[in-house]
């Protein structure tokens, strides 16, 4: 099976995936961009995406034209 | 002024967002990009004067820069950067490291930069601070002051909007051909609000080392320069041209506000209102709109054609027609028919002999396109001018409820029924408009005007 771990607050995971700060997240809803992060509750969380990609209008390119997404860069 | 502050004041106006541009392009940090640049200029500032002003001053203050950089990421080195950088490609940052002075012409780090404070991922706001930092080179304390948020807040505020810029993936580059005039229109709005900002300056407002009038204006020929024939960015030029030609006559010497009709005609800048038009024609013959309703070439056709209710002007259906054909994007369509509006006052003989039905009918299309209250209110004042004030007043109704804290709506109101003979309800409307206003000046002049209905 697959599994996806998340993790909040100050946890780390030491061989995962570290997202960027909440300042570096960018919101969009239905094509409309806007700074920040998704405001809605950390449970409505319904897929994950990993992208390589040259930057972060390259990654908005890609995604579908309605739905929301946040977007936050991550090494 | 010294010959080295005369340098320093050239250098920085010619080489800032140059300076910025380049060192983001090579090293991809905005943040160490910004400090470098204003401590380069602190050097020189204090070098010059003694050591004498360097051949070529660009050069100087790119080396100083770059130098400044490097020490701050030498010390840096010593912990980690987790944070990605910002998005440079090759092309540019190999073009940025090989300069060796911000006046040749490099790449376009200067297109570069303003869309990347201009992102769309950006907090609207922060566009305009980052503008305004980055690209324009105010300090913070006086960005601070044009937007009127405190020094600290907006110190905070800057920081916070430095790292996004750095962090979020922003790319540091000029938007592919499907995306940019999307993005141009972002940009146009900022260059806008910074524009409209330098004439709302703040309580006990301190002068700027620049006049952001002139900035705008500057701003737009650089972008007109590097991306040409792109209607968004010469409509606005046109616009705040026309507007910014009236500077001298919009307040008197006490320095309260002096109503257009009132302002000194023979004190407008002409070269300015002429460039305006000319843009204008030249805009209108390249498609951006239809021919006529400016300058001189409008001014020979015969009077009283487009009234309200009337025969249309040739301008009519213009927007209308092709809101997306070309570069013609809406906001584009917008700012010409604002310009074209200015253009109308500008070129007036006088207050009086101002054609108020070609403006009527601008101001029907300009609402036609974006729906707004407050552009409504400016035509029916354009169309009581035209066609009478019975004609104003049926287009009021209904704006209370679009408007309702607006002291403007009983005001103009209350203006049209005393022309139109209706003493007491022109009473009524005084003193629904005086139950609203809130600035001093306003209330004195309602007050006046309230009191002369009983003479």
């Amino acid at each position: 099976m697959r599994f996806v771990v998340l993790a909040f607050g100050s946890a780390e995971l030491p061989s995962g995936i570290t997202l960027g700060s909440v300042d570096t997240a960018t919101s969009v809803q239905d094509r409309g961009v806007r700074d920040g992060t998704f405001e809605g509750p950390a449970w409505a969380l319904t897929g994950i995406q990993v992208v390589e990609a040259s930057d972060l209008d390259a990654v908005l390119e890609t995604l579908p034209p309605t739905g929301t997404f946040e977007v936050r860069p991550a090494w | 002024m010294t010959p080295s502050d005369t340098a320093l004041a050239d250098a920085w106006r010619d080489h800032w967002s140059r300076l910025i541009g380049l060192l983001i392009g090579q090293f991809a940090r905005p943040d160490l990009a910004e400090d470098a640049v204003s401590d380069a200029f602190e050097s020189a500032a204090r070098h010059w004067p003694e050591d004498g002003v360097p051949t070529n001053t660009g050069a100087w203050l790119l080396t100083a820069a770059r130098r400044r950089v490097l020490d701050r990421l030498r010390s840096e080195a010593v912990q980690r950067r987790k944070e990605p950088l910002m998005v440079v490609d090759d092309e540019m940052r190999a073009a940025a490291a090989a300069a060796v002075d911000p006046g040749a012409h490099v790449a376009d780090e200067q297109l570069r930069l303003i869309f990347a404070c201009c992102h769309p991922a950006i907090a609207p706001d922060d566009r305009v601070a980052l503008t305004l930092r980055f690209v324009v080179g105010l300090t913070t304390a006086e960005i601070g002051r044009l937007l009127l948020v405190q020094e600290s807040t907006m110190a905070a505020r800057m920081t916070r909007a430095k790292k996004r810029l750095a962090s979020s993936g922003i790319p540091f580059a000029t938007p592919g051909a499907a995306r940019l005039d999307e993005r141009l229109d972002v940009v146009a709005t900022v260059v806008y609000l910074a524009f409209t900002s330098g004439y709302h300056p703040g309580e006990g407002a301190v002068p700027l080392r620049v006049d952001l009038g002139d900035e705008a204006i500057r701003l737009l020929r650089v972008l007109d320069d590097l991306l040409p024939d792109r209607a968004v960015i010469r409509s606005l030029l046109a616009l705040l041209l026309l507007q910014h030609s009236r500077r001298d006559t919009r307040l008197d010497p006490a320095g309260a506000l002096v109503l257009l009709p009132d302002q000194d005609r023979s004190r407008w800048h002409r070269d300015e209102i002429v460039e305006g038009v000319a843009l204008l024609e030249l805009l209108a013959a390249s498609g951006g709109g239809s021919t006529g309703a400016t300058g001189s070439e409008a001014r020979s056709a015969p009077d009283g054609r487009g009234a309200a209710g009337g025969p249309a002007s040739p301008l009519a259906d213009a927007p209308r027609a092709s809101p997306t054909s070309g570069h013609q994007t809406r906001l584009a369509t917008e700012y010409r028919l604002q310009a074209l509006i200015a253009a109308e006052r500008a070129t007036a003989p006088t207050s009086a002999d101002t054609r108020w039905s070609v403006i009527a009918d601008l101001y029907a299309q300009l609402e036609a396109l974006t729906g707004s209250p407050v552009v409504r209110l400016a035509r029916a004042v354009a169309v009581s001018e035209a066609s009478g004030p019975e004609a104003g007043l049926q287009l009021l109704e209904g704006l209370d409820d679009a408007l309702p804290r607006h002291h403007r709506v009983p005001a103009v109101r209350a203006e049209l029924l005393t022309r139109a003979g209706h003493r007491t309800a022109a009473a009524d409307a005084y003193r629904a408009a005086l139950s609203l206003v809130t600035n001093p000046t306003e209330r004195t002049h309602l007050q006046a005007r309230l009191a002369a209905l009983d003479d």
